[in-house]
């Protein structure tokens, strides 16, 4: 004979779930008509709550809203500032001490290849392209998660 | 605007179409996700004046932000957590409580005893089952959610049992860990199934 009843948690637990062949709770339902007639009421309640009218409101919500939402444009991104200044100063930081050193340099690669310096400028390009898209994508994402909360 | 032939759509979709300003695909978000919205809002906000303007504001707030959705979650639950915290803040600014401190630590016995007065079921071998078949199910079941606190109960059953949302959903959407809202489910179960007991008992005497 069983001396403890299953506790109202299990009780709930039993109403909400399939029946689990062999386990403890099911060996005491089987055994104590008073459990199992609180674990009926629960389950009363919750196939009650189930199907239970919901509640709806009384007017048009897609219409109310929609009135309100900006009328669709065509998507006109921010103009990104922040990136095209720093783009800017970049080039400029690599202008002026060209500038600079011009002569320098021109006497520093006299010795090198048309073809070697034509590959080195192609390959510098490319690195510094790749780097310029990586920044906007980036600064897009913080924009954008800015705009959130 | 036919409803009949709105399609089915993935949430990506959706929100993809309606950032383009598709605006059926906006309609159809609204139309998706409005039962989950009402049933937050009509538990809590109790003034019928003050739930247009919140269910408004709800909306204007969800496509604001739309771009910066994450599919983290479903969109339903992320508009249903905009909502609860657009009650919240309804609530605050009004000052009327929601959420006391504490749920009581025992739950009262007498909880649901005047909801007898409403009540003209007449007894039965199995006293809610019987009740809750009847005509009047919704009037004494929706009496007895009413009864249920900290109010905070009453949303809740009204997410797990009717909407029929996972402990996880509704913590993404109240802010509350998940092991507290499966805490105050139980509570709220307890103190529910107290409530219609009692309606039952007051009646027998
Ligand atoms: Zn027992």
């Amino acid at each position: 004979m069983n001396t403890h009843h299953l506790s109202e948690e299990a009780l709930q637990q039993a109403a909400m779930e399939q029946p689990e062949a062999g386990s403890v709770r099911e060996a005491h339902l089987e055994g104590c008509s008073s459990c199992r007639a609180a674990v009926a009421e629960y389950r009363a309640i919750f196939g009650a709550l189930k199907t239970m009218e919901k509640p709806v409101f009384d007017f048009d919500v897609a219409q109310l809203v929609l009135e309100q939402l900006p009328q669709p444009q065509p998507a006109v991104r921010r103009f990104p500032w922040p990136a095209v200044l720093t783009g800017a100063a970049a080039v400029m930081g690599f202008a002026v001490p060209l500038l600079v050193l011009g002569r320098f340099l021109s006497s520093l690669f006299s010795g090198i290849p048309a073809m070697m310096l034509a590959l080195i400028g192609v390959t510098a390009a490319g690195i510094l392209l790749f780097l310029c898209r990586e920044t906007v994508l980036n600064y897009r994402e913080k924009m954008r998660l800015l705009n959130f909360y | 605007m036919n409803h009949s032939v709105e399609q089915k759509f993935t949430d990506q979709q959706l929100v993809e179409r309606a950032l383009g300003g598709h605006q059926p695909a906006a309609a159809q978000i609204v139309r998706q996700t409005e039962g989950l919205v009402a049933q937050i809002v009509f538990k809590m906000i109790p003034l019928a004046d003050d739930r247009k303007d919140i269910v408004q504001d709800v909306y204007l707030k969800a496509f604001r932000h739309l771009a910066g959705f994450r599919f983290n979650a479903k969109l339903s639950t992320w508009i249903g957590r905009i909502t609860y915290n657009t009650c919240l803040h309804y609530l605050e600014k009004k000052r009327l409580v929601f959420l006391p401190e504490r749920p009581a630590d025992g739950d009262q016995e007498d909880d649901g005893l005047d909801l007898l007065l409403q009540s003209q079921q007449p007894l039965h071998q199995n006293p809610i089952e019987q009740q809750l078949s009847g005509r009047e199910r919704t009037a004494i079941l929706g009496n007895a959610i009413r009864k249920l606190s900290p109010p905070v109960y009453q949303t809740l059953i009204t997410l797990y049992h009717q909407e029929e949302l996972s402990y996880a959903e509704i913590a993404e959407i109240t802010s509350l860990p998940e092991g507290t809202v499966k805490n105050y489910l139980f509570r709220a179960r307890n103190q529910l199934k107290k409530n219609l007991l009692s309606i039952y008992n007051r009646e027998a005497l």
